[in-house]
């Protein structure tokens, strides 16, 4: 087909509300051409005769029953009957959010749905703002289901014959007209449901508004709502008395696209600026080392800092409640497959992401401190730094791989997550962040592989690691801003950026850091961070204003870093009074300045944003006030307190304090996006939301992972040389 | 007929299709006659509560000896033959697939039957068997059933110009003299010249654009889609002025024609004519009635036959208002006979008592919900639709819901003087009370369409409802009887509620 793309028209049905008789004709027809089962239902309280009470994976059409008095309508009531079903944007949220484009709109209209293509991420169930697509929970294969417009109707094949006689040429004619009108359509029996393009369907409601101004409101639904829709309604009262959202007029794909289309040349322009600091700063180091060969200085010491593995008992009553808590994630983790993701949780269409993706999210946070502190030693050439640089990087590592693991329970279908590499979504989070963190954990492994080849003397495979990994991250990188960007141009500009600064680097006497694998972990992650927040952009209609913000994504990113850092602090702590080692407090103190002005950083620039946005005025009152003043007071404002003075962070006590509160504010934040600001109205017709509490098996697994990182890490700390040689000076 | 089984006059009942454990109203009577038959033959697709009346819920079957048997019946998809609509139009229906295991279409089933009681009487000289011995039964197919209704000729006639064994064409090709048969003269001509006309299926030709499609399907009388069209016309057989036509008399042809049928006792005489005048010529007048009296009218070219078979109202020539059986008040309009006078209730003492409105406040309509059909033992053995309809309730108005302190969901029991029965309500502004002769009248609303089988079980309204009906058609009262309504309280199971996962 060599049409222009204008040419194509889009498939709509125009639902007169007024006309509706409440048969629910439609609501059958719908579960009979889509074969979906019947609903065990009850007569429910709230509902009288309406059922179900929502749109579910066996109901993609609900015909809701609505008895509005008013004293102008015969009887002083309305009694309406409306038909809740996907709307078929013109911009779907849906179909953007899809990391694997399973979901997608076929140019005539119908946003359809491929369950051979979907990872069973479920972001769609949260980025409808009419709460549209829902999960398969009873399946151990669950897929997600909605309304197609009936799309595959038109693929059936025509009836040669009827009742033993051959059909005519005409009579093919009208089965080839017919059989392409939805299901719904065709059932209704009272004329409420019609199917055309969406042209004349627009021209017949505005038709209709203008012949009985005295029936209809103003309103054709659909018309504009979230930059239009393909299925349009008219009314007779206002939409908002039928429980209809204002979604506004904007197209919600645009919302994260202008986002996502920044990280490709983000990536690039981000890793040249790290290679220029590099060699600006390594050249300024190399003078000052020159300089200083006559009297050499203490400054650099660290960088000559020699690891070993720990000396200390692994089956420690301690370690023995980690290896008890990791039986329990190992359980819960079985218990999932074999239950299914509907069995072992308590995730609904309501709360399709709960306590596992608060984990991912509040760990990814955290976690930031492994590419933060890869980034001040090696780019930035903090060399103070150098002593933590590598159990920085394992726990960065452990942190990510069972970010990992729980991500592959939360799928409902992980088996289809090579998809990922096969589909182009242009304006996904959920794939940007998805190979981001993929990349990453790669140079995560090649970051921490050093460690690995010392203690078992792997010299060749460190030869191979010392001329290649620089090539990896320039491929790695590469191929993700192509990814992002399906754009050849980028490619090869991203090609060019970063064989260049591999090539330059490439001399190990001159260059004996590597500051590739640095460059390339700090690109990444601050992309994957800043994403998780376009993640959230799709939804302003359910998180709380004082989250929700367009530069969500630099939030996530300014408060990844002081939350990073903070852990980091945190975490040497407790290594040294685990292990009875000597606190390196000026080290700390050094990194404690950094989360200082991080976390400075970040709450200025958010709440500058909630003031310029209009939004900070009000930004403290009611539940969701509470909750954000907790976090920007208890994980903000004291903490920058605590970590002001150089003087106070060298107190363990105060630097201690700073840092948990840093990490708990952050913390807090990610668990507000996801589940205490959000304000999830359950599916469509979004009145009936679930409740969630998670289960023992959620509990187990995310508990028990974090048991293992934990673990893990020790056992690391024991085997290999991560960390520093115990001074004798203790 | 259940009164009779009660009386033990009845002994057998064959019911096909039916289900009057549902749909028949004082059910305790109906359960109790048929515990009196000795055999009852139900024909069926389900086990309906007819099929297992004899083992439902607290009833111990040892105590019931009426023989039951289940035929195993084919649903409509299942089978080819007819069906007519309220329209008058005969539509074929293919089998789409074969009926499941045993189970017959009912043309079978009672071929079947027939012809086994056909061989056990074959030698039998009693005279109430010649007439099974000697039935003309040769069918095998829906369709030789259909032909035998639509009609042959037996003698060659040369008015009509049929020869022996043709099939009639249409109503004026029968003859009452013994010289052409038919199953049902009305649906003469629905076979005519050897086609099917049932199964035509012209949905694209429609002449006068008034939707009536004469090539679709067959309609009786003759094709006729609207009865008594000629009174669309005016008396010199023009379509009224501003009217969209239907038929007309054609001055040029001398016949009347249109786009339907036309309606007239012969189509060749014009306005002009007596028959041309006769716009109902199935009533002796040929006109419409405004009323009727009771009279004979005799053929005078076939004494022994009425001439005028319409209807005519057992009650009176009027139509008039009377109270239900039940009543929460006088009747208005006349104080002095408050219910129809030739309307006998009770009919059996014991078994038909009377509510009064001190015990029994409230007035109890029921009907059918759109979601389930009758007595619903095919539409409650579907999950689509019990999904919609998952169970009966007792409909009431936020009046009556505030006086009870009920709110929608809660359970309230609903007693008659018949019976009595535990659903769940539903308040509505929809309903209000009314105002009759000073007095607030409260109606509630119970659905009839439950009983305890299949996939969806419910109480059975018909355990309430009376069993009076009307002299003429013989219409259930179903939509008037007196009931009270209490709230249930302590009930320990909460609605569930889906969606609520946790």
């Amino acid at each position: 087909m060599t049409q222009p793309a204008a040419a194509i028209k889009t498939k709509s049905t125009l639902i007169d509300i007024t006309k509706c008789i409440g048969c629910r004709a439609c609501q059958v027809a719908c579960k009979q051409w889509n074969d979906r089962e019947g609903e065990e239902t009850s007569l429910q309280d709230s509902l009288g005769f309406q059922n179900p009470a929502t749109l579910s994976a066996k109901t993609l059409t609900l015909i809701t029953f609505h008895e509005l008095p008013d004293e102008s309508a015969p009887g002083g009531l309305h009694y309406l009957f409306t038909m809740r079903r996907c709307l078929h944007c013109l911009e779907p949220a849906c179909a953007s959010a899809c990391p694997t484009m399973a979901l997608a709109r076929q140019s005539d209209g119908p946003v359809g749905y491929d369950s051979d293509k979907c990872i069973g991420c479920r972001v769609c169930v949260w980025a409808c703002p009419w709460g549209v697509p829902t999960a398969e929970w009873n399946s151990l294969t669950p897929k997600i289901q909605k309304c197609t417009h009936c799309a595959d109707r038109s693929d059936q094949p025509l009836p040669e014959s009827r009742n033993g006689q051959a059909l005519s040429a005409g009579e093919k004619n009208r089965y080839q007209e017919n059989i392409i009108v939805p299901a719904c359509v065709k059932a209704c029996p009272a004329d409420a449901l019609h199917f055309g393009d969406r042209e004349d369907m627009l021209a017949e409601a505005h038709n209709r508004i203008s012949t009985h101004p005295d029936k209809y409101v103003d309103h054709i639904y659909g018309e504009k709502e979230a930059g239009g829709t393909s299925v349009m309604y008219l009314s007779s009262v206002p939409f908002e008395k039928l429980g209809f959202p204002d979604v506004g007029t904007a197209s919600y794909p645009a919302l994260s696209r202008r986002a996502l289309h920044l990280v490709p040349p983000a990536v690039i322009a981000l890793g040249a600026l790290l290679g220029g600091v590099y060699m600006l700063l390594k050249r300024r180091v190399s003078a000052t080392a020159a300089a200083s060969v006559v009297a050499p200085s203490t400054g650099s010491h660290d960088h000559h800092v020699e690891f070993e593995p720990l000396d200390q008992k692994l089956l420690t009553p301690f370690n023995w409640s980690l290896i008890a808590l990791m039986a329990f994630a190992a359980i819960s983790l079985v218990a999932r497959f074999v239950m299914g993701l509907g069995g072992s949780t308590h995730l609904s269409d309501t709360y399709a992401w709960g306590l596992w993706i608060v984990f991912d999210l509040v760990w990814i946070a955290v976690a930031a401190g492994a590419f933060a502190t890869a980034g001040l030693i090696y780019v930035f050439q903090r060399k103070d730094l150098y002593s933590i640089g590598r159990s920085a990087v394992l726990m960065g590592l452990l942190s990510y791989s069972f970010v990992m693991v729980t991500l592959v329970a939360d799928l409902g279908l992980p088996w289809h997550s090579y998809q990922l590499a096969l589909q182009a979504p242009a304006q996904s989070a959920m794939f940007e962040v998805s190979w981001c963190v993929g990349l990453y954990v790669s140079i995560l492994l090649l970051e921490f592989l050093p460690v690995v080849f010392e203690r078992w003397n792997l010299q060749r495979a460190s030869d191979i690691w010392q001329r290649w990994s620089g090539a990896y991250v320039a491929f790695a990188l590469t191929v993700f801003v192509y990814l992002l960007s399906r754009e050849l141009t980028y490619a090869v500009l991203a090609a060019v950026v970063f064989s260049t600064l591999a090539w330059i680097f490439r001399d190990k006497r001159r260059f004996s850091e590597p500051i590739l694998l640095a460059i390339g972990a700090v690109t990444l992650s601050t992309m994957h961070q800043s994403s998780l927040g376009s993640l959230l952009l799709l939804m302003p209609d359910k998180l709380g204003p004082q989250w929700w913000s367009p530069v969500m994504p630099i939030d996530f990113f300014l408060s990844a870093i002081a939350a990073g850092t903070a852990l980091i602090i945190l975490i040497e702590m407790w290594i040294a009074k685990a292990w009875d080692r000597r606190l390196r407090i000026e080290q700390l103190a050094a990194l404690g300045q950094i989360t200082f002005f991080s976390l400075l950083v970040y709450l200025i620039f958010r709440l500058s944003d909630l003031a310029l946005r209009g939004q900070l005025a009000n930004a403290f009152s009611g539940r969701l006030g509470a909750l954000f003043a907790v976090e920007i007071l208890l994980g903000g404002v004291i903490p920058l307190v605590l970590l002001a003075r150089a003087s106070e962070r060298v107190r363990p006590t105060l630097l201690f304090a700073g840092a948990f509160l840093t990490a708990a504010g952050v913390i807090l934040n990610r668990v507000n996006v996801v589940l205490f600001a959000m304000n999830l109205k359950g599916p469509m017709p979004q009145t009936a939301p679930a409740s969630y509490s998670p289960t023992v098996f959620e509990w187990g697994v995310s508990l028990g992972l974090i048991a293992a990182a934990v673990f893990l890490f020790g056992l690391g700390a024991r085997l290999m040389p991560v960390l520093p040689k115990a001074e004798p000076g203790h | 007929m259940f009164e009779d089984a009660l009386a033990g006059k009845l002994k057998l009942l064959w019911i096909v299709g039916q289900n009057p454990a549902v749909t028949v109203p004082n059910l305790k009577l109906t359960f109790d006659a048929m515990a009196k038959l000795e055999m009852l033959v139900v024909q069926e697709i389900w086990e309906t509560e007819t099929a297992t009346f004899w083992r439902r819920p607290g009833v111990d079957p040892k105590s019931i000896s009426t023989e039951v048997i289940l035929l195993p019946a084919a649903f409509f998809m299942e089978k080819n033959g007819t069906i007519s609509n309220s329209g008058g139009m005969v539509q074929w229906r293919h089998a789409a697939v074969n009926p499941p295991g045993q189970a017959k279409s009912d043309g079978e089933i009672v071929d079947l039957v027939f012809r086994a009681v056909r061989d056990l009487v074959k030698d039998s000289k009693e005279p109430r068997d010649e007439i099974i011995r000697k039935a003309f039964w040769t069918y095998t197919t829906a369709e030789d059933v259909l032909r035998e209704i639509n009609g042959y000729a037996l003698r060659d006639n040369p008015e009509t110009g049929l020869k022996a064994g043709d099939l009639v064409r249409k109503v004026s090709d029968l003859r009452a003299d013994g010289s052409t048969s038919s199953g049902a003269w009305i649906y003469a001509g629905v076979f005519a010249n050897g086609e099917n006309l049932s199964k035509r299926r012209d949905s694209q030709t429609d002449p006068g654009g008034l939707g009536l499609y004469p090539g679709f399907g067959w309609t009786w009388p003759n094709n006729m889609r609207i009865l008594y069209n000629r009174a669309s016309c005016d008396r010199h057989g023009k379509p009224y002025p501003g009217s969209l036509p239907i038929v007309w008399w054609d001055e040029k042809a001398k016949r009347w024609t249109g786009y339907d049928v036309p309606d007239v006792p012969v189509a060749t005489d014009g306005p002009a004519t007596p028959n041309g005048q006769r716009a109902f010529h199935l009533g002796a007048e040929g006109v419409g009635r405004l009323f009727a009296a009771v009279y004979s009218d005799p053929d005078e070219k076939h004494p022994g036959y009425p001439r005028d078979v319409a209807y005519v109202p057992k009650d009176g020539p009027l139509p008039e208002m009377y109270e239900p059986v039940e009543s929460p008040v006088m009747n208005v309009l006349h104080p002095q006979v408050n219910h129809n006078p030739l309307l006998k209730y009770p009919r059996i003492k014991s078994y038909q008592p009377i509510g009064t409105v001190a015990e029994f406040p409230y007035v109890l309509m029921t009907s059918t919900v759109a979601e389930h059909w009758c007595g619903g033992s095919s539409t409650r053995n579907i999950p689509w639709l019990n999904e919609l309809v998952p169970e009966p309730m007792l409909e009431m108005p936020e009046s009556l819901a505030q006086k009870l302190s009920v709110k929608t969901g809660d359970r309230v029991r609903v007693s008659s003087a018949r019976g009595e029965l535990t659903v769940k309500a539903v308040v509505t502004p929809r309903m209000k009370s009314l105002q009759i002769d000073g007095r607030e009248v409260t109606v509630v609303w119970m659905p009839y369409n439950w009983g305890y089988e299949g996939l969806s079980t419910g109480p059975s309204v018909n355990h309430l409802a009376i069993d009076a009906f009307d002299p003429g058609a013989g219409t259930q009262e179903t939509k008037a009887c007196l009931v009270n309504v209490v709230k249930v309280e302590n009930v320990g199971a909460t609605p569930s509620r889906r969606g609520t996962r946790s």
